[in-house]
């Protein structure tokens, strides 16, 4: 794993930059694929590249509206379907990854407004915690994708 | 099939300090490894069940084993002790590794460390290479953290593969 920054940032910089960084890991996983490749199933798991970064997205939008935002936006919790998981017939690999960058694109801003960590939402969650959990998820999911997209082409990396 | 025998942590610590916070995560991520391992036979930790990926359980918890070490120990402490694996020979695993011993060593170690970290505070500064005084506890633990969840996600679908088992 390359060091994302150098030198020691505050608890709020270092956890922005990780966040970045499995952004970044899950969607060079998605680079090049045909969308016959992404809507594949190589292994047994029912994930495909293309389900993994449209859910990614889902997960992002739905923890920083409602815990790190704090919006009160109905239909995000619980998911109303699981479309998240589904391909539908207009996904293709640059719909689905324009569809995350402009949630991630969103939710950088909500974090540039961000100073606080510690206070918790009504469902008793700080910020911190969120931040975390996101970074974990993402990351294991860019796990699911290295194994993945090895099987598909073969292409291994970070 | 077989239960996993580590229990999960009972919580996460959804609004604590962010000492509590990492430490939570950490507890948690390294439970989930060791419970992908727990119940299976040696040789189907020993088995690439995602081909052509040629990643292993029992080379999952040997490598995480030693970048433990050398993370908290090594680089945040430096401390003189020697990589368990030179040149990535926790990926080549010998004919009779077993589940059992990669657990035990994967838990000694993290009983180590976790004597140390129980008074770590998170501006800790590293004493060891890379970079001494560089590197907080703080950045330690969070690379810590999205290594074993990027981790956990090659061991979902390698113990996925071996007996359909998901979930942490």
């Amino acid at each position: 794993m390359p060091v994302p920054f150098e030198g020691p940032p505050d608890e709020l910089r270092g956890l922005r930059m990780f966040l970045d960084e499995q952004r970044a890991a899950l969607l060079r996983k998605f680079d090049g694929l045909t969308d016959a490749q992404a809507t594949s199933r190589p292994t047994r798991s029912d994930f495909c590249m293309l389900t993994l970064v449209k859910h990614a997205a889902f997960v992002e939008r739905r923890w920083f509206q409602l815990e790190i935002a704090r919006r009160d936006i109905e239909g995000l919790w619980p998911p109303p379907d699981d479309r998240e998981l589904k391909i539908e017939p207009e996904d293709t690999v640059e719909s689905i990854r324009a569809f995350y960058e402009a949630i991630i694109a969103e939710n950088r801003e909500i974090l540039d407004n961000v100073t606080d960590l510690d206070s918790v939402s009504a469902s008793e969650v700080n910020r911190r915690w969120v931040l975390l959990h996101l970074i974990e998820e993402l990351a294991r999911h860019a796990g699911h994708a290295d194994i993945i997209r090895e099987s598909i082409d073969g292409i291994r990396g970070p | 099939m077989a239960e996993a025998a580590t229990p999960l942590p009972a919580a996460k610590s959804f609004g604590e300090d962010e000492r509590a916070v990492l430490l939570g995560y950490l507890a948690y991520h390294r439970a989930v490894l060791a419970r992908k391992a727990e119940g299976l036979s040696d040789e189907q930790a020993r088995l690439a069940a995602c081909p052509p990926s040629t990643l292993t359980l029992l080379g999952l918890i040997r490598h995480m084993t030693d970048v433990e070490r050398w993370w908290f120990r090594r680089v945040l402490r430096d401390e003189d002790v020697p990589a368990l694996f030179e040149d990535e020979e926790e990926w080549r695993l010998p004919a009779d590794a077993t589940v059992v011993d990669a657990l035990t060593a994967y838990w000694d170690e993290i009983s180590v460390i976790d004597v140390h970290l129980a008074t770590a505070t998170m501006d800790d500064r590293n004493a060891g290479e890379p970079d001494p005084g560089q590197h907080t506890l703080r950045r330690t633990i969070v690379h810590m953290i999205e290594e074993y969840a990027r981790h956990c996600g090659h061991a979902d679908l390698l113990r996925e593969a071996i007996d359909g088992t998901t979930g942490d």
